[in-house]
Parts: structure tokens; C-alpha cells; sequence
């Protein structure tokens, strides 16, 4: 065996256990998932989905978008949520990350406290948020009470004001994005720093020129994860409304179909989640387009 | 080119596992989908593998999969259950085929993942929750009406012989009642001039109670009822009273458009909203608390619910709901795989008859504080020669209840638990004032009717 053939012999087999893993874990079930979704698979046939005949090839998908009645309660919802968290999450983080790298007396133990919250489950979240909420006895109700006397209603169950509610649960728990973009700042040369002082850039200036352009990339992976968790929002949903008034999301939704539904509609849950697979990936794709037009136009400067 | 071969193959891969995903596992098990009758007991039975456990020497073992593995301090009840099992077991230890009970936390998801794969448990109690309709249509499950019949066990079954029969098949017998009527703080009601519900003809009486307690408690904390998870079982037992029929079988379009429905959805929903929506809950087991310390009048909960009183200063008392009308359905029970050998089949049937005969049956009365299943106990006698309180309020709660002109199944159990969730969501969303009820009554008829679709 020449070297040539060795070392791509070498290479394959570094790449086999890989490629294996990719294949087993991450190809075959979204492969699977859009398959079945031009199939009929419920309680009938649970274990040998069946193709729907071509003529009703859609079938799944006209049901979802035409008929079910939850569809785009729970994509509206879900879009939103992916946004919120955009909007609030990553300022939030790239604030707290900034004011954490300063090393101020205290940080290392605020640094701390703030991780907590992300090392608990999102369902126990979703517990003690219950409670937080409680009509009768929840310290918000009391809060609400102190600027709206007599105010009785149970929040979670007000259209509009229970989206921005259940955005309470999750939005400020940002913990393990931070240490993320925390780490970065820190790989940030000292030199870089002293050199913008030199320059006259100080204070907000610093950050502003200096920290956040660095750290872009990771600003554009902490999008990415705040856009993501948004959109695939569950737990709180189903632990603080149960999806009532106006709160499915699509993950609510696919397992509504696939598990709480009697007649265990499968392929139908499918369906949706090939939708939620189809967004997810524009959402990324806009995501990384945003991020890529001021390298496109510093390209296009550096080109005139 | 080294790109080329790993692409191909990568493209291989992911076309092969698209046409697996399509792919027919076994023809054979699509008779189901077709319509045709399924006869694969006998030819599972004779596929079936080896079952023989060889830490019991080469024996064979039924596993069944039951949901009471709680430890005395949280519910005591479960002790007294696996207790009535291992009795059970014991005497079967040296026959050819043993038995062993084995608690799980969550029996229908256990089921549903071997539904998943294309089998059933050896034997479930699903605890009154539904038999998945997959079990059923993949014939993975024993019908179990001819053991009943031959051994002449239709008074010991109970209404599993009528609610759990299915084309002239049973599949499942639950040993225990999911029966609802209703408590209500005698007390409380005397206080606020309350008309109390032995008094209730109708849903007019019930909301003019329920406004009387309110006005009377709500600059003290009380309130009239726990709605939410409450609200769907008055809307059941009002369906229930305005047409049997209605509330017992499968949901149609014709009946979710009817005037009954409406009826009932409006009644329920205007007595929720004027409860108001702090009042509210999806799990009506959050309420306890405010039961036993004396704020919420009426309790929507079932006659197990006698346990939480005895202990307590409150003045709870049983009843059913307007117009002579309680809940009971029996739901999924021991239901046993259709693949077993003879002699796990012949066991798994034989404690079938264990767990309905008189003496299992009074000991889930007495010791449980459940109601049994067998209609040739009396329960009234038995709680008269026992001196436990709860017993004495669990035996009237229950006679009330089996006594009652109208007895309706639950709808969780004939609708399904997506069309209940549907119908409690929409009542819970109806409970903050000033919501448009009939609007709230056309979304849910519109929701209903593409569920069913």
C-alpha cells in the first residue's frame, strides 16, 4: 500500500466513527421524521408506518395547516418566544458577561449565584413559576395588588399578559451563555485594551470598539441558542397553562398529537415537527445572515 | 474524489434510511389498519419466546406492571395494595408459572413504549387511565370476555362488563371505581344561606348556591367551588343529565353542535367566570389545602376523597351533582398481553377473578378507601362494622353515587384526553371576567370538531 492510499485509508478511518454517529443520531431520525410525514402512522399501524398514496401525498400537511386547530396559535407563539429571547437574552447576556469581566469586588460570587438558576430543570423552573404566579397566594399577585388593588385574576390565564409571562420563566436564566461569552472576553488580549486607551477609547467607548466586535462570534452562537430556545419552548408551557388561553407552542403541540392524543398520531406530530425543523433552519440562516452583512460590507470597502 | 466516495456513501446511508422509514416492517401487522379482524392471539402465542426466567428455575413468570409503588408515609394505600399482590404471588410461588408484581411510576408510558415496538407488558393495571386504542387495533391485548363469562364474573366485574366492552370484547377490568360526586363544606354552606346540593334540581340551584357563598366569602378568602379540573366534571354530569346518550359514547360532530353541549358549556362556563379565574386549575388536587383549612365550599373531587377530611375539624360532606347525577366509569384496569403462553394467560386470568372476588374486593373498600368494582358487596353493611370514620363517609359517598337516578361515564374516559384537555382549557380561559362566552363556545365547537378529524 502506497502512502497516498495509506493515509486516505488513515483518514476514513478517523472519519468512520463519526460519520457512523452523524448517520445513526442525527441523519436518520430527521430523515425519518420527514418520511413519516407523508405517511399514515398512528394507533392502527404503530410499528410499520405506511406511505399515503400519491394522490394524497400531503394529506398530513393539509391536515396541519388547514384543519388542526393549533397550529398557528403555537408557530405565532413560538416565533415569538424566539424573538424575545433574542431581544432580551443576549443584550442580557453581553451585559452581564461585560459588567462580570470587569472583576469587580463580589463578581466571582455573582458570577456564581447567576449560574444556579441553569443547572435547574426547566420543568422545575416551570414549578416554582407556578407558584410565583399563584392567583391566590403568589408573591406576584401581591405585587400586582399593590399598584392594582382588588385585582383578583389569575395572570396566566389573560390572553397577551401570560406570553409575557411564561417569557419570565425562561428569558432571564441565561447562565451558561454567559460563561460562554464571559471565557471569550476574557481571551481578549490585554494589549488590545491598553492600546485603545492610548487612542482615547474609554468606558462604554472601549466596549463598544473594542470588546463586542471581538466577540462577535460568540454573540452569533448566543443568538443563535436564545433564538432556538425560544422556538422550542415546552416545559413552561406545559407546567404554567397547560397550552390554555392562547399559550401552545410548537414542541407543546407536537406532543399533544403524539402523546396526549388518544389515537397516538405519529405521523401528524411529525409533520409539525418537519415545519419546526424548516423554520429552525431559516431562523438560523437569518441569524447568520445578519451577523455576516458587516463582514460583507467591510469586504466590500476593503474591495473599492 | 476522496470527498466523492464519502459523500456517496453519506448520500447511500441517507437514502437507505429514508426508504427504512417508509418501509413496511411486517405486512402481517397491517391487517389493523384494513379493517380486518385480528387473529393474531393464537398465532403470537405460538411465535411467542421464550418467557422462562432461569433465576426461578427455568419456571415461567408473569411480570405485572402496576402504579402503587409509594412508601407508607405517602400514601399508605399503596402498602395495602402491594400487600393484596404479594399475597397473590405467594400463593402461586411453586406453581409452574410464578408471579411478580412490579411498581412503576408511570404504567401507560411503559405501555406506550412497548406499544411503540409492537408489544405489550405481560399484564398492566393502567389505574383507571385508558388502554391505549393501539394496544387494541394491534390486537396486542386478551379479551378477556369469555373467561368472565364462563366463570360467571359479570356481578363481580361490575360496570367493566358494560363500560369496558368493546364490539362484544372486554380488555381490560379495573378493580376499582373512578367515581365522582361531589363535597361540600356543610358549614360553610349553612353560613353563607346556601341551598345545599341534595336540593339541586337543576344548574339554576347549583349557581345560585355557589353566588351565595361567594358574596358571603370573598372579603374572606372563601370562595364557592374548585374550578378547572372540576368544571369539566360538572359539564360531564350536565351533559350527563341532558342526554345520556350524548356523554357516553365516541364525540361526533352532530353532538358537539348540539343544544346540549352548548347548554351544558355555558351553564359551566358562567358559573366559572362568576367563581372566578384565581379559582381555577387544571389539577383539582390543588385545591386540598384550601379544603381542609376551610376556604374553598365545594370540592369537585371523587369519593376517594373521604381520606382527606376525617382527619380535619371540617364539617365535608358527600353529594352528586344537580339533578340526581353522579360519575363513574371504571376506566383501564388489568389488562393482559395477548402473546402469553398458556400457562401465564391462565395465571394473568386467574388473578383477574383474585382481584374481583369478594374478599380483594372489600379489602380495596376497606383498606384502599377505594369504590370496588363487585356489586355484590355491601358496602353500607361492611362500613357499619368498621370504625374508621373515612370508611363510614367513603360508604356514603359511594352509595350516594351508585344510588344515583343518572350514572355517567367520565368523559376522559369515552372522549379522550386531547378533547378533554380542549374542553377544560376553554372552560379555564372562560373564568377571567368579562370573556365572551358563546364567542369561547364557537372556538371550542371549531377545535372539537378538527380533533376528531
Amino acid at each position: 500500500m502506497n502512502i497516498k492510499a495509506r493515509r486516505t485509508l488513515f483518514i476514513t478511518l478517523f472519519l468512520l466513527p463519526t460519520c457512523i454517529c452523524f448517520l445513526v443520531f442525527y441523519a436518520y431520525p430527521i430523515l425519518q421524521i420527514l418520511a413519516t410525514s407523508f405517511c399514515q402512522w398512528d394507533y392502527t399501524n404503530m410499528t410499520s408506518p405506511k406511505l399515503l398514496p400519491m394522490n394524497d401525498l400531503f394529506a398530513n400537511y393539509k391536515y396541519i395547516f388547514r384543519e388542526y386547530p393549533y397550529f398557528w396559535e403555537a408557530l405565532r407563539n413560538s416565533l415569538g418566544w424566539a424573538l424575545v429571547g433574542v431581544c432580551i437574552q443576549v443584550p442580557l447576556t453581553l451585559v452581564v458577561s461585560i459588567v462580570l469581566s470587569k472583576g469587580l469586588k463580589g463578581s466571582r460570587f455573582a458570577r456564581n449565584v447567576y449560574i444556579i438558576p441553569s443547572v435547574i430543570s426547566s420543568a422545575a423552573m416551570g414549578l416554582i413559576f407556578l407558584q410565583l404566579y399563584n392567583a391566590r397566594y403568589g408573591p406576584i399577585q401581591q405585587i400586582i395588588q399593590m399598584f392594582k388593588p382588588g385585582y383578583t385574576e389569575n395572570i396566566l390565564l389573560v390572553p397577551g399578559v401570560n406570553f409575557w409571562a411564561i417569557v419570565c420563566a425562561y428569558v432571564f436564566f441565561c447562565g451558561t451563555t454567559t460563561i460562554m461569552l464571559l471565557g471569550q472576553i476574557h481571551a481578549i488580549p490585554a494589549e488590545l485594551y491598553e492600546a485603545a486607551k492610548i487612542d482615547g477609547a474609554k468606558g462604554l467607548k472601549r466596549e463598544l470598539y473594542i470588546t463586542i466586535p471581538l466577540v462577535k462570534p460568540t454573540i452569533k452562537t448566543v443568538t443563535t441558542l436564545a433564538a432556538t430556545s425560544g422556538f422550542l419552548l415546552y416545559n413552561e408551557v406545559f407546567f404554567l397553562t397547560n397550552g390554555a388561553a392562547g399559550t401552545k407552542s410548537i414542541s407543546y403541540i407536537i406532543r399533544e398529537l403524539a402523546i396526549t392524543s388518544t389515537r397516538t398520531q405519529y405521523a401528524r406530530a411529525n409533520t409539525i415537527g418537519v415545519v419546526q425543523i424548516f423554520i429552525g433552519l431559516i431562523l438560523v440562516s437569518i441569524i447568520n445572515f445578519v451577523f455576516s452583512l458587516e463582514k460583507r460590507s467591510h469586504r466590500n470597502e476593503v474591495g473599492r | 474524489m476522496k470527498k466523492k466516495v464519502l459523500s456517496m456513501i453519506l448520500a447511500t446511508a441517507m437514502v437507505a434510511t429514508m426508504v427504512a422509514g417508509c418501509g413496511n416492517k411486517d405486512a402481517g401487522t397491517d391487517t389493523a389498519s384494513e379493517g380486518k379482524e385480528t387473529t393474531t392471539e393464537t398465532t403470537k402465542a405460538e411465535e411467542k419466546t421464550d418467557t422462562k426466567d432461569e433465576g426461578t428455575g427455568g419456571k415461567e413468570k408473569l411480570t405485572f406492571y402496576h402504579a402503587y409503588y409509594h412508601d407508607e408515609a405517602t400514601w399508605p394505600a399503596a402498602v395495602a395494595m402491594r400487600e393484596i399482590y404479594q399475597e397473590f404471588a405467594d400463593a402461586h410461588a411453586n406453581d409452574d408459572c410464578t408471579f411478580e408484581a412490579v411498581p412503576v411510576e408511570d404504567v401507560t408510558e411503559l405501555a406506550t413504549n412497548e406499544l411503540a415496538g409492537g408489544t405489550f407488558p405481560n399484564m398492566v393495571d393502567f389505574a383507571g387511565m385508558e388502554v391505549p386504542l393501539a394496544a387494541i387495533s394491534q390486537g396486542l391485548v386478551l379479551d378477556m370476555k369469555d373467561y368472565i363469562d364462563k366463570e360467571g364474573l359479570e356481578s363481580k366485574v361490575g360496570i367493566n362488563y358494560t363500560m369496558n366492552q368493546v364490539d362484544g370484547k372486554i380488555y381490560t377490568v379495573h378493580d376499582q371505581l373512578t367515581t365522582l360526586g361531589l363535597w361540600y363544606n356543610a358549614d360553610l354552606y349553612e353560613a353563607a344561606g346556601a341551598t345545599t346540593p341534595d336540593t339541586w334540581t337543576n344548574y339554576e340551584d347549583m349557581a345560585a348556591a355557589m353566588n351565595a357563598i361567594t358574596t358571603y366569602g370573598s372579603s374572606k378568602g372563601i370562595y364557592a367551588y374548585s374550578a378547572g379540573q372540576g368544571s369539566i366534571r360538572l359539564f360531564n354530569a350536565y351533559m350527563g343529565l341532558l342526554n345520556k346518550e350524548y356523554a357516553s359514547g365516541a364525540l361526533t360532530a352532530d353532538i358537539i353542535n348540539s343544544d346540549e353541549f352548548a347548554t351544558a358549556f355555558k351553564a359551566i362556563a358562567a358559573m366559572d367566570q362568576a367563581n372566578g379565574s384565581a379559582n381555577t386549575s387544571d389539577d383539582v388536587g390543588s385545591f386540598s389545602s384550601d379544603v381542609t383549612s376551610g376556604l374553598c365550599a365545594t370540592f369537585l373531587n371523587g369519593v376517594w376523597g373521604a381520606g382527606s377530611f376525617t382527619d380535619t375539624d371540617i364539617n365535608m360532606k358527600p353529594a352528586i351533582y344537580p339533578g340526581n347525577v353522579s360519575l363513574s366509569a371504571p376506566g383501564g384496569g388489568l389488562t393482559i398481553a395477548a402473546d402469553l403462553s398458556d400457562a401465564q394467560k391462565a395465571l394473568a386470568l386467574e388473578f383477574v377473578k383474585y382481584m374481583t372476588s369478594d374478599e380483594v374486593q372489600q379489602k380495596i373498600f376497606l383498606e384502599i378507601n377505594a369504590n370496588p368494582c363487585n356489586t355484590d358487596l355491601d358496602l353500607t353493611a361492611l362500613a357499619e362494622g368498621s370504625d374508621n370514620a373515612t370508611v363510614k363517609l367513603l360508604a356514603e359517598a359511594c352509595s350516594l353515587a351508585n344510588s344515583a337516578k343518572t350514572i355517567v361515564s367520565t368523559t376522559n374516559y369515552v372522549w379522550g384526553a386531547d378533547v378533554q384537555t380542549a374542553i377544560i382549557n376553554k372552560l379555564i380561559e372562560c373564568s377571567v371576567s368579562g370573556t365572551d362566552i358563546d364567542a369561547k363556545l364557537a372556538e371550542l365547537q371549531g377545535e372539537l370538531v378538527a380533533l376528531i378529524g
